[in-house]
């Protein structure tokens, strides 16, 4: 089972790398365009993502166990009912979405740019990755001190 | 030599990738968490401590579909956005004036990304699941692109 979930998040990953140099998507531009030029051309990625998605829960979650009922927030999520969680949602959120409008893109369309001989998408992934490895040895700690706080 | 130009709508690529967290976690087993198909924080951070663990015997974290072999998504995209790249003959490198500002910003990302739990692909999905995490981690992205915007309009204005 684990060799099927690396070979096909390989294989889609691939066809989602491919449909995303394509169609130049970004999963953040989108907001930061709306907002700031009133365009709403990349605002058609996180469409399709919300259609894609919708369809995809309402058609499998009948059809397989591996969903629970829709919406799952009436179902006892995880983490839903603690306030660090809350807290650190909000705070990760801020700061994702900060960083991300400056760098002027999200991270798989900062991979996909990478690929194209873009210098500021490969130096952002290796301060992306630096920042990986920075969390799960240094910030991690605090995260969790912040958990047992509330 | 000629090649065929491809092109694809923004909308048909987001449906596509929206489509795959919902076949991924149904049809074959890529969960929990939910919507786990793709996410461009976790899936990296599962690779990369994935290969720290077995090099350096360290026990990082990892999400349960990345125990014995890691999700593969980042190494996918890359494959297949390279593809895309030398087809259509667009691979052009270029140095940024800043580099360090690029290097922070990537770091930023990653750090408050974990912190989220989420990249911005993969809230959509949760948020379409009905998560309320996600709705809140959603809220707290919308406050920052504002912030951001906010900041980038008072830059140019100064």
């Amino acid at each position: 089972m684990t060799l099927i979930v690396g070979l096909s998040t390989l294989v889609a990953g691939a066809i989602i790398g491919y449909l995303w140099q394509r169609s130049k998507s970004c999963s953040i531009s989108g907001y930061r365009d709306l907002l700031l030029f009133k365009d709403t051309l990349f605002m058609r990625t996180i469409v399709g993502m919300a259609l894609g998605a919708l369809t995809g829960y309402l058609l499998f979650y009948r059809f397989s166990g591996a969903m629970s009922d829709f919406p799952s927030y009436l179902h006892n999520e995880p983490g839903a009912s603690s306030l660090a969680t809350l807290v650190l949602a909000v705070v990760g959120g801020f700061g994702y979405a900060f960083f991300s409008v400056h760098a002027e893109g999200c991270p798989l369309r900062q991979h996909v740019n990478a690929t194209t001989g873009h210098g500021a998408a490969i130096i952002y992934l290796v301060g992306f990755y630096s920042g990986v490895i920075f969390f799960w040895f240094v910030v991690i700690d605090i995260v969790n001190v912040v958990l047992r706080l509330f | 030599m000629s090649y065929i130009l491809v092109s694809i709508d923004k909308l048909t690529a987001g449906f596509v990738t929206g489509l795959w967290a919902a076949v991924a976690q149904a049809w074959v087993g890529v969960s929990p968490p939910s919507a786990f198909g793709i996410c461009f924080i976790s899936h990296p951070s599962d690779l990369t401590n994935w290969i720290i663990n077995h090099i350096f015997s360290t026990t990082l974290y990892v999400h349960q579909p990345s125990v014995d072999i890691p999700v593969l998504t980042v190494l996918g995209v890359l494959v297949g956005a390279t593809i895309a790249t030398l087809q259509h003959r667009e691979f052009k490198f270029k140095m940024p004036r800043h580099p360090f500002d690029h290097f922070v910003n990537g770091f930023m990302v990653a750090v408050f990304g974990l912190m989220l739990g989420y990249c911005s692909v993969h809230i959509i999905m949760a948020l379409m699941y009905g998560s309320f995490v996600a709705l809140v981690g959603f809220a707290g992205m919308m406050i920052g692109v504002v912030a951001a915007v906010s900041y980038i309009k008072w830059s140019v204005r100064r």
